[in-house]
């Protein structure tokens, strides 16, 4: 190892060490409860503030350092499989990135524990004795991520070749091991799902946990630890495996083995801490004086615990994305030279793409998380929906329309560098308008700001119209069409310089590949419309009367099982986009506009059944996205080009608006985190430990809005000093031989 | 140079934006939250309840975000608890003394407050609304009283003394202290309750009552007996509110369903039917060993 990977490795190390040194330290400080101090301050500082700012920084820097590693992977195992060098220097550039972070992260880690003990100690008394188990795993885990991250990184030139291992054993065990370590991978996958991001049949069921579950842990995994055995057991088998079968095949495929290792450490480190910060909103293995009586595992996987990591999972790559590509924005505006300009625009591009990767499944996971928390505490969901912070509502929908509009814009922009797309500007002012239209509809409050005067002339606390546009049902149609008006979007570009496609008979396995994605999402939904069918009212405290309500819906998740089936039908006949284009239709009509008017139908006729609705929208638009993409894939494969991208070729605005994007999703970050402390209201731990301080009040919006300006600042001028930092170690020059300026779609 | 300074300006604009957009909000959406939520009404007069009931149902209690009040608001979650014409015909107050033979409407409101699944409007499912005395709302007896007055007051019932006393007596079954007493003075969730100098009850009629719901089957003839998990019925010091505060919040559903459910069957009963009760099992509790 160099000397400077050495040195980081021990900067790792000792951050790490302290880290555990504090926690350890700090616990037989705060082990004698009834002599502890409930809180302290220090030169006049607002202990909240202080813990907010640390805690709010240290987030941002773990979403840019776990979210990161998730694509960089990908983009190096593209590059692995195929020709273009830049996917590989891009994975580079990001890791690059990441190892200058990381101590930023860790040591903000570590100054959160400082305030938290030193500030709330009570607080921290009740959180050890819960949770203390867990803080050993994750501060040992701080080893494994520092000394996998710089292995991962180092190694980068010494692990580049691809080609095969020459050994004969390592090329008898890359082959043989090929299939049990993807079996083994696929059931790594699907157990990692089961045990950290579902959150069980209760969920599914809309009942919320049961007082037993509440008591204990509310995941049916708590009553099942043989699954987690299973788990334990299975994880370093497929690791050795994975990583035996990588060696064997060529130093790349090890190296890109060590970036997955990275990914799951990395995971594992949000997951411990994500149940920290959801056990103090959704307690558990308390009894009725206080007392906890429950066990680590039990208070890590409490109810909210499976929600909020797939939002973070998924917000984490946007998030990543976006800051990626707001990197590339600085440093295309900043060079002259036209090799560099093409290769940052480039990366912009994959930046953007990246976040709308994210973006896309994010309201999703928001909505859960939402659903879920309403589930657990329908005080916290009101609060959180129709109380105090419906108007922070009003300010994330802002923000996510310029996120939507914004990555919409620049895929417009950069069509301008692609010869061809000209066929396709015409959509872009009815997408435009469907993005505009329904970024309106999600940002009209229920509630409108009247004076008593305007209230009395309009007859009422409640425009006549408009407050139906503050409704669920609404906002959920509005954010449907915004998703599929996106993909749409991404679609063009895809397109953008693409001619007639070929026969569809020659598109190879691909074809097959179509029909096994068709099955699934078909089973998908098909799956949720048998549950829809069978649902037992009585359990949603709905009479039979409410069964014409719920069968509607069902037979229209039918009817786009139907669609499917056609989509892929019609692809085989050579009508691919025709296909497509009827698919997309049909969702947006069924998702958005029928769902959204039934909506309100059943908000007064069956309203538990509303969140069962949400499903279908959420599974109907997911359907199509994932169908429409295989289907995409297939028909384009071996299209021909009609012109080339221009690389480079494209104004500042488009670099401007990546800029828009980062600084924007920062904000969002801020205003979500701000969000979820804040409904626990008055309480550390909600309902169980309460919050006695003089601070124990909720920030308005105007406190709320410039704390969170000031995190966003220090983030963002902390990461371009990060950034400008690694770049001192010397910057990559560009591929000796660029590939033509016109290489495949992304 | 130029590129550095503008990127530098237009990401300032933009999160400087953001603040400001925070202030215009905070100023449209009516100001700076107080430092304590809610409202708490001290030793107010029955008219002052009433205001003070209103804040509670748009503030601390959080009503508002469920149930309209008539025209009033556009809730869907929750019963409209005013009138509201085809699916609500009549005002709250006739309404609720419909609900329950023998409750009335000030008793089942009361009730619907710290027992929120003891009676559910068809269509809406259990479980929603929570317990308002306890955690995480924990409203205050008086916070309870004066959204009940509230809401009576909307219903189109005269307000005065009388109906915030029979409020109170409503109340006393879950703890509430009486009128003057130094706990209300002090108190604030049903957990510092202490005696409410609750009526003694007739074990006589006790006893009956005893019968008649069945509660030998799980308790004994005389409550000293424990069958599948039950308690024994022995009240031991415990004072009169501890123990209907016992009965009446801490008698879990059953999951057997050919158990009866406990908070069915005792909120069916009068204040005087509970107290007749505690009088019968305080009873046995000093007769027997």
């Amino acid at each position: 190892m160099s000397r400077q990977a050495a040195h980081g490795s021990r900067v790792s190390a000792a951050l790490g060490a302290a880290l555990i040194g504090c926690l350890v330290l700090g616990f037989p400080l705060v082990a004698r409860a009834d002599e502890l101090e409930s809180y302290r301050a220090l030169w006049g500082l607002n202990p909240r503030t202080v813990v907010w700012f640390v805690a709010e920084l240290h987030l941002m820097f773990g979403a840019f350092v776990l979210g990161v590693p998730v694509f960089g992977v990908i983009l190096e195992i593209v590059g692995a499989r195929g020709s273009d060098p830049r996917f590989d220097r891009l994975a580079r550039e990001c890791t690059k990135l990441l190892s200058a972070a990381f101590a930023t992260t860790a040591s903000l880690g570590a100054l959160l524990a400082f305030v938290v003990i030193g500030f709330y100690p009570r607080v921290m008394h009740h959180f050890a004795g819960a949770l203390h188990g867990s803080f050993y795993i994750y501060g040992l885990l701080f080893f494994a991520e520092a000394f996998t991250l710089y292995y991962y990184y180092y190694t980068w030139d010494r692990l580049s070749d691809r080609s095969p291992n020459e050994r004969v054993v390592a090329r008898w065990l890359a082959r043989w091991l090929k299939i049990p370590a993807a079996l083994l991978g696929a059931a790594f996958v699907a157990l990692a799902f089961y045990l950290f991001f579902y959150n069980g049949e209760a969920s599914l069921a809309s009942l919320g946990p049961t007082a037993e579950q509440l008591s204990q842990g509310t995941s049916p995994q708590t009553s099942l630890p043989g699954i987690f055995t299973v788990f334990a057991i299975l994880t370093p088998i497929f690791l050795v495996v994975f990583g035996v079968q990588a060696w064997g095949s060529s130093r790349k495929s090890l190296h890109i083995f060590y970036g997955i290792l990275l990914n799951i450490v990395g995971l594992t480190l949000m997951v411990i801490a994500n149940s920290w910060t959801t056990y103090m909103m959704s307690p558990t293995g308390f009894n009725e004086a206080g007392q906890f009586v429950g066990d680590t595992w039990g208070a890590v996987s409490n109810f909210l615990w499976r929600p909020l990591n797939l939002h973070r999972l998924l917000g984490n790559v946007a998030f990543g994305g976006f800051v990626v590509g707001a990197y590339a924005a600085v440093r295309f505006l900043t060079t002259r030279d036209p090799d560099q300009r093409a290769y940052y625009d480039w990366m912009g591009y994959i930046g953007n793409f990246v976040g709308i990767c994210g973006l896309l499944a994010l309201p999703f996971a928001g909505y859960y998380l939402g659903r879920e928390i309403y589930s657990f505490s329908p005080v916290m969901g009101n609060d959180m929906m129709g109380g105090f912070f419906s108007w922070v509502f009003v300010m994330q929908a802002v923000l996510i329309g310029f996120l939507f509009i914004g990555a919409n814009y620049y895929l417009w922009s950069g069509m301008e560098r692609i010869e061809g797309a000209e066929r396709y500007r015409p959509w872009v002012k009815f997408i435009l308008a469907a993005l505009i239209l329904s970024f309106l509809v999600w940002v009209t409050p229920h509630n409108l700001p009247l004076r008593p005067s305007e209230a009395a002339q309009m007859g009422g606390q409640y425009h006549p119209v408009l407050k139906y546009l503050g409704l669920m049902p609404a906002k959920n149609a509005a954010v449907n069409f915004i998703l599929l008006s996106t993909y749409w979007s991404f679609m063009l570009y895809r397109r953008a310089n693409k001619g007639e496609v070929a026969d569809w008979n020659q598109s190879g396995f691909a074809r097959f590949v179509v029909v096994g994605v068709a099955v699934l999402t078909a089973t998908l939904v098909g799956a949720w419309a048998a549950f829809v069918f069978r649902l037992d009212l009585h359990e949603l405290s709905l009479t039979e009367a409410a069964r014409p309500v719920v069968q509607f819906h069902a037979w229209f998740l039918v009817a786009h099982i139907v669609a499917q089936v056609v989509a892929v039908g019609l692809a085989f006949k050579n009508h691919g986009k025709l296909g497509q284009g009827l698919l997309l239709a049909f969702t947006a009509i069924v998702a958005a506009g029928v769902f959204g008017v039934s909506g309100y139908w059943v908000l007064g006729a069956a309203n538990p059944f509303l969140r069962h609705l949400a499903v279908c929208q959420v599974l109907l638009v997911l359907a199509t996205m994932i169908l429409a993409t295989a289907i995409d894939v297939a028909l384009f494969r071996g299209a021909r080009e009609v012109g080339r991208i221009r690389w480079g070729a494209i104004g500042a605005r488009p670099q401007y608006t990546l800029l828009l994007l980062c600084v924007t999703i920062v904000l969002t970050m801020g205003l979500m985190g701000y969000l979820r402390a804040g409904l626990r209201q008055d309480w550390h731990f909600y309902g169980v430990l309460r919050d006695t301080s003089a601070q124990a009040v909720s920030p308005g919006l105007a406190e709320m809005g410039w704390t969170v300006a000031a995190i966003t600042t220090v983030f963002l001028a902390l990461v371009a000093f990060l950034f400008w930092l690694g770049g001192l170690a010397g910057r990559p020059e560009p591929p000796a031989s660029l590939p033509s300026p016109n290489p495949r779609q992304s | 140079m130029a590129h550095g300074v503008g990127i530098v300006a237009f990401c300032g604009s933009l999160i400087l934006g953001f603040a400001l957009l925070g202030q215009y909000l905070e100023g449209l959406s009516g100001g700076a939250p107080a430092a304590a939520s809610g409202a708490t009404a001290g030793q107010a007069d029955a008219v002052g309840l009433v205001e003070a009931g209103d804040a509670v149902f748009h503030g601390a209690g959080i009503c508002f975000a469920c149930h309209s009040l008539g025209t009033q608001g556009s809730a869907v979650r929750g019963p409209n608890l005013g009138a509201l014409p085809p699916q609500w015909p009549e005002p709250l107050h006739v309404r609720a003394e419909k609900r329950i033979p023998g409750k009335s409407a000030v008793e089942y409101l009361v009730e619907s407050l710290y027992m929120p699944d003891a009676f559910v409007e068809t269509g809406f499912p259990k479980g929603v609304m929570p317990a308002v005395a306890e955690p995480p709302m924990s409203l205050s007896h008086e916070q309870i009283r004066s959204v009940c007055m509230y809401m009576l007051d909307r219903s189109g019932v005269s307000v005065g003394p009388e109906l915030e006393e029979e409020i109170r007596k409503a109340q006393a079954v879950f703890g509430a202290p009486p009128r003057g007493s130094p706990e209300e003075k002090g108190a604030g969730s049903v957990e510092d309750d202490t005696d409410v100098g609750f009526p003694p009850g007739d074990p006589a009629a006790g006893a009956a009552r005893y019968q008649s719901l069945g509660c030998p089957r799980c308790h004994g003839e005389r409550g000293g007996v424990a069958v599948d998990g039950a308690p024994v019925l022995f009240t031991g010091d415990r004072s009169h509110s501890e123990l209907l505060v016992s009965i009446v919040r801490h008698a879990g559903p059953v999951d057997d369903a050919d158990l009866p459910n406990v908070p069915e069957l005792v909120s069916g009963l009068s204040v005087r039917g509970l107290a007749d009760l505690i009088g019968f099992l305080r009873q046995t509790s000093e007769e027997e060993p």
